[in-house]
């Protein structure tokens, strides 16, 4: 059973033993993932012979292929100075004398630079096999950079023999939009200016320019250097010269960097300057104002604990707290929940630590796993009334309720939102291996109501934002989560995990499904799951998500930071 | 964890992925939002293993830009908006300052609300997405609006407050309480200069790094030119810098003489160079074949060190120290080489040719305080709020006994015995461990000795006790057979279980009877075949009753 290692990897996070459990399903899956390889290599060819202005070569198509108009009819939603965007509109078909991949190609006057195919789904239960594939096309017109993204389900003709490739019989566009970003002089409208701003710094220069992998052959892992690369940024204004500085968390034996803007923009790294160039592994930073004295004190994530700087206000950062139960912190964000003028701390952990009892670091059960790190709260009591200490702190965790409250999951990001409205800061978290947290504030006092939210979807979370996407005036909730293609294909074979619960293989399906968006009902922190029906899902494998109006239209837009481990093989798992 | 293995040895997983970003349009037919993806046509869609987002108007130019950071390189990226220079469009942005509420404002929902009826929400965070956190100033796009009709700002706690209109595209501060938004005249919009985007790294297998760890290293087997075995590393008067080369491997030969012609610094700094020649091996990403001798090679380059051809094992030893200190499970590149102490500890490892300056300062600094030495070792200065301390070494013992390698596993426990015993919990583990393993070779000398040794780590091992006990009441050999010292270890065996485990009584009968006791040792058996019942450990039962007969008899075990 050579497959079988290889069948673990594809599933990834499915622990191998479970699928060796189910023997009887390994097979199926298998061959539609065989499947899915060889039709991949077709629409590559298909993509191949479209950078060159071609119809595609015979090999990949029937005899009488069965095609629609690839670029339908549209009808333009938004067409202002910056953007137009339309989506197709459904036609009947085929096309008369004309040929879809010409009209495909048309409005790519200039250049066409990128095609993309991804499978996400793959059907051999009928007669002939059916396929889902994600498809952009990416290029530059006379006006500005346009994108065409698709969805396109082919029915192949089965391959007569072993031999034999199978061969698009039949495509219908279940989706089609193209975004044309209008752009002067070809530029698009965001470009890379990190050696406009840190090109004078050595930081950048000898240390950032460089990746993790790099690093990671000069720096011993005692370290505490990690190959996974979760290292955050904080804005902030460190100096009050009204310039946003940043501070950039580093990686165990790498020194953190505080740039400081200039008036021409450009940064200088003042971090050993002001005393916070530490080489302990750091995961996240914030700027914030913990003493309300008008400058931004420093908090961070560290790995030997959470720790707090106070800004004197002449150019130091004084280290003041190093609170150590707080051990393999994540993230840290900040609210004032107790609504007594100060800024408290919310910190995720992912990993428990051995005196918690955990010596094995494997999430049990996968799909909702509670052996995590313990989260903490904790509650800034302001000034100390002894004149050596600064600031009075405590751990809320438990008084809270927090720690009664699925607080051992495996948190990697929290945000702080008022979801219900009701004046006080609410909580929502996003965790690895299960379900997230909305904890709703009630007088300082939190409870789990994920569930009765409706936001306890099965995608394993890596971050947590919210905004008003759909200009009702109440938050609406984002999240990134892990997706994977494959993941996607093999979950929804129907022999995926035979004697599996209905439950159970919907949370594997939206294990893989993408990022989540949860519309906010206004009904007492109800929520809708419009992932799928705003199109927000396919940030791929994805860390950072935030909203951030883009194109200054008033509307919150999406970023979504992405991409797991790049080796030094170029093949994925 | 199979899939960290995979990625240790350069698999990707999700790698090669784009960053996305997504447009907030109209849904057609409806009142409410979609959203498309738009990360080709903004020039968003970067390659990176990407990580933490925080947005801020960096240049002030009334659109934000966004810093990134990056698990791939460059690990930090500042991702500008050309937006307002192409096409200009209205915003606010303000900066709230807390007066009941804190001072920062984190936590205040500001709602703005455009003369042509829409409101726009948002509110203030400290801390959101994945590790980051954006700027203070809360940046409102407001499109070709004709103007702001209101301002009101609901403070953390509940309290609202109106601010009077600010006009469009300025920047704003909003003071709880005053109710006016006062304008922010400061830092002008800058123009950054154009710049070239840093690009991703090929990362190569090229890397000169200090190991302040100072792991004790297992010697390295490897054949002498006329083919005798050998070992280089362990304990010397001299350092060793063990380098790997082949013939057929032109930076290899182009690092040797350089070694040849900086011979007397070498000796002066005290190190010995051993050249082992892989001439055949499987190294790096092929396999060199080659008709080269590299013996006939070596001296024909007339090098004053030690030459030899170096073994599989002598690379397998390597890969396993570089992949336990590091991470990364790649072959190695030739040449490779590794600077070691006088007690063979490893000192720096250097995966492609190294310049003698550099061995000659890392062998130096090693000679320093710890601390100093652990400074240097890093690329960058920067101060620790807590100095992590080595790993346990103890991975690399354990490794040469999985590999069967007991004679080189025990004369590194002896010779890093210092170390071990400051950073192992496991020590005791791995002589009882290569104790068993000269049991097993029948050298029972050798095994006790390390059994003796393991119990002076650890004398509440139970196995190390009993299995002492067992050959020196059992041995074939009468002059390793001592029944005094067998019925001590045999007694606080069964003493630390308490009487309970039949395989320790049968290990104490034997002693017993080795010493002459045969009614303590029938009646130790007869205890333990009764517990052996109980747990239907039927071989074990049958096993004693063989033995019960013999000391019934007056016999010991070894007769």
């Amino acid at each position: 059973m050579s497959f079988l290692p290889r069948l673990c990897l594809v599933i990834m996070l499915f622990p191998c033993a479970l699928a060796a459990q189910e023997a009887p399903g390994i097979p199926q899956a298998w061959r539609s993932e065989a499947f899915s390889e060889v039709a991949l290599t077709q629409l590559k060819a298909l993509g191949k012979a479209l950078h060159e202005r071609k119809a595609p070569a015979s090999g990949v198509l029937s005899r009488t292929p069965s095609l629609p108009n690839l670029r339908p009819e549209r009808e333009v939603v938004v067409d202002d100075a910056r953007v137009r965007v339309a989506f197709g509109k459904p036609a009947a078909r085929p096309a008369p004398n004309s040929s879809p991949w010409a009209a495909l190609l048309e409005p790519f006057t200039e250049t066409l630079s990128r095609t993309k195919f991804k499978l996400v789904s793959v059907d051999l239960s009928g007669s002939a096999p059916v396929t889902d594939a994600l498809v952009t096309l990416a290029g530059k017109t006379a006006e500005g950079l346009l994108e065409i993204n698709m969805r396109w389900q082919v029915t192949w003709e089965t391959p007569a023999t072993d031999a034999d490739v199978p061969r698009i019989r039949d495509l219908e566009l279940a989706h089609y939009e193209e975004i044309l970003v209008k752009t002067e002089g070809n530029q698009p409208s965001f470009v890379d200016a990190t050696a406009a701003v840190l090109g004078g710094t050595e930081a950048y220069q000898k240390h950032l320019r460089h990746g993790n992998t790099y690093w990671r052959q000069r720096i011993e892992l005692f370290n505490r250097f990690f190959k996974f690369g979760h290292q955050g940024v904080a804005v902030g204004d460190v100096n009050g010269d009204g310039r946003d500085d940043v501070y950039v968390c580093q990686n165990g034996g790498l020194p953190n960097r505080l740039f400081v803007q200039q008036p021409d923009g450009t940064a200088i790294d003042v971090a050993a300057e002001m005393g916070v160039d530490l080489l302990d592994l750091t995961r996240s930073a914030l700027l914030v104002d913990l003493d309300n004295d008008g400058d931004q004190d420093l908090v961070l994530a560290a790995d030997t604990g959470l720790l707090a700087f106070r800004n004197n206000g002449s150019g130091r950062f004084e280290a003041k707290l190093r609170y150590r139960p707080v051990r393999n912190a994540f993230s840290v964000s900040a609210a004032d929940y107790d609504n007594d003028g100060d800024l408290d701390l919310y910190v995720c952990r992912y990993f428990a630590n051995k005196d918690e009892g955990a010596d094995l670091a494997v999430p049990v059960p996968y799909f909702d796993a509670n052996n995590g790190g313990g989260n903490f709260l904790i509650r800034n009591d302001g000034a100390a009334t002894t004149a050596d200490r600064w600031l009075n702190f405590t751990d809320a965790t438990a008084e809270s309720g927090l720690a009664e409250a699925n607080n051992t999951r495996f948190s990697f990001a929290a945000t702080w939102e008022d979801v219900d409205l009701d004046g006080d800061q609410d909580l929502f978290v996003a965790n690895d291996f299960g379900l997230k947290n909305l904890y709703l504030n009630e007088s300082g006092h939190f409870r789990d109501h994920a569930k009765a939210a409706g936001i306890d979807d099965g995608s394993f979370g890596m971050s947590a934002a919210s905004a008003d996407y759909d200009g009702d005036g109440r938050p609406d909730l984002y999240a990134g989560n892990m997706f994977s293609a494959a993941g996607s294909r093999v979950t929804t074979q129907p022999n995926f995990l035979p004697g599996t619960s209905k439950d159970l293989l919907e949370r594997s399906q939206r294990m893989a499904r993408g990022n989540s968006l949860f519309r906010n009902t206004g009904r007492q922190g109800v929520f809708e799951d419009v992932s799928m029906a705003t199109g927000a899902t396919m940030g791929r494998w994805s860390w950072g998500s935030i909203f951030a109006d883009m194109n200054n239209d008033g509307w919150e837009d999406l970023l979504v930071a992405n991409g797991f481990v790049t080796g030094r093989v170029p093949d994925d798992l | 964890m199979q899939l960290d293995t995979l990625m240790d040895q350069g698999v990707s997983l999700s790698g090669h992925e784009r960053n996305c970003a997504f447009l907030n349009v109209p849904l057609p037919g409806s009142e409410t939002r979609r959203f498309v993806t738009a990360s080709a046509a903004l020039g968003l869609d970067f390659d990176d293993d990407a990580r933490a987002t925080a947005a801020v108007d960096w240049d002030r130019d009334g659109d934000l830009d966004f810093w990134i950071t990056n698990r791939t390189a460059p690990m930090l990226r500042l991702v500008r908006n050309q937006l307002q220079e192409q096409a200009a469009s209205t915003w606010v942005a303000f900066r709230l300052q807390g007066k009941q509420s804190n001072r920062d404002g984190i936590g205040a929902r500001v709602v703005v609300t455009l003369a042509e009826g829409r409101s726009l929400t948002k509110t203030l965070k400290a801390g959101d997405g994945f590790l980051s956190q954006s700027s203070k100033w809360l940046h409102f796009g407001l499109g070709s609006t004709a103007g702001i009709a209101r301002i009101e700002v609901h403070w953390p706690g509940g309290a609202r407050e109106r601010f009077t209109e600010a006009p469009l595209s300025g920047r704003y501060r909003l003071v709880q309480g005053t109710g006016r938004a006062q304008p922010v005249t400061g830092p002008k919009t800058i123009a950054l200069a154009a710049s070239e985007a840093p690009s991703a790294e090929t990362v190569s297998g090229t890397a000169h790094a200090v190991t302040p760890s100072r792991w004790p290293l297992p010697r390295l087997p490897y054949t002498t030119w006329d083919g005798r075995p050998a070992y280089a590393g362990g304990a010397s008067d001299k350092h060793t810098l063990v380098n790997l080369w082949a013939t057929w491997c032109v930076p290899c030969v182009a690092e040797l003489k350089a070694f040849s012609q900086n011979a007397k610094a070498l000796e002066k700094a005290n190190i010995d160079v051993v050249a082992l020649s892989v001439d055949g091996l499987q190294v790096g990403d092929a396999t060199a074949a080659s008709d080269a001798d590299p013996a006939a090679y070596f001296r024909r380059l007339k090098l004053p060190f030690t030459g030899g051809r170096a073994t599989a094992e002598t690379v397998r030893r390597l890969e396993v120290l570089y992949a336990r200190l590091f991470g990364p499970q790649w072959a190695l590149p030739v040449p490779t080489s590794v600077l070691l102490d006088q007690q063979g500890a490893v000192l720096a490892f250097y995966k492609g040719a190294v310049p003698i300056e550099r061995i000659l300062t890392d062998a130096r600094q090693a000679a320093g305080a710890w601390e100093a030495w652990h400074d240097a070792s890093l690329p960058f200065p920067g101060q620790w709020y807590v100095r992590p301390q080595p790993l346990d070494p103890i991975l690399l013992g354990l490794d040469l006994m999985d590999h069967g390698q007991v004679e080189d596993a025990a004369e590194l426990a002896q010779r890093g015995k210092a170390t071990f015993q400051a950073r192992s919990s496991e020590y005791g583990k791995l002589l009882t461990w290569i104790g068993d393993g000269f049991i097993a070779k029948k050298r029972p000398k050798e095994g006790m000795a390390h059994y003796r040794a393991a119990l002076a780590e650890d004398d509440k091992n139970v196995l190390v006790l009993n299995n002492l006990a067992w050959q020196l009441a059992t041995h074939p050999d009468k002059t390793i057979r001592n029944g005094t010292e067998a019925v001590r270890w045999a007694e606080r065996a069964t003493h630390l279980t308490a009487q309970n485990d039949p395989g320790v009584l049968d290990t104490l009968a034997a002693a017993y009877a080795e010493a002459g006791a045969f009614e303590k040792a029938v009646a130790a058996t007869q205890r333990g075949i009764a517990l052996a019942r109980q747990q239907g450990n039927q071989a074990l039962r049958q096993s004693l009753q063989m033995a019960l007969k013999k000391y019934q008899a007056g016999q010991p075990y070894a007769q």
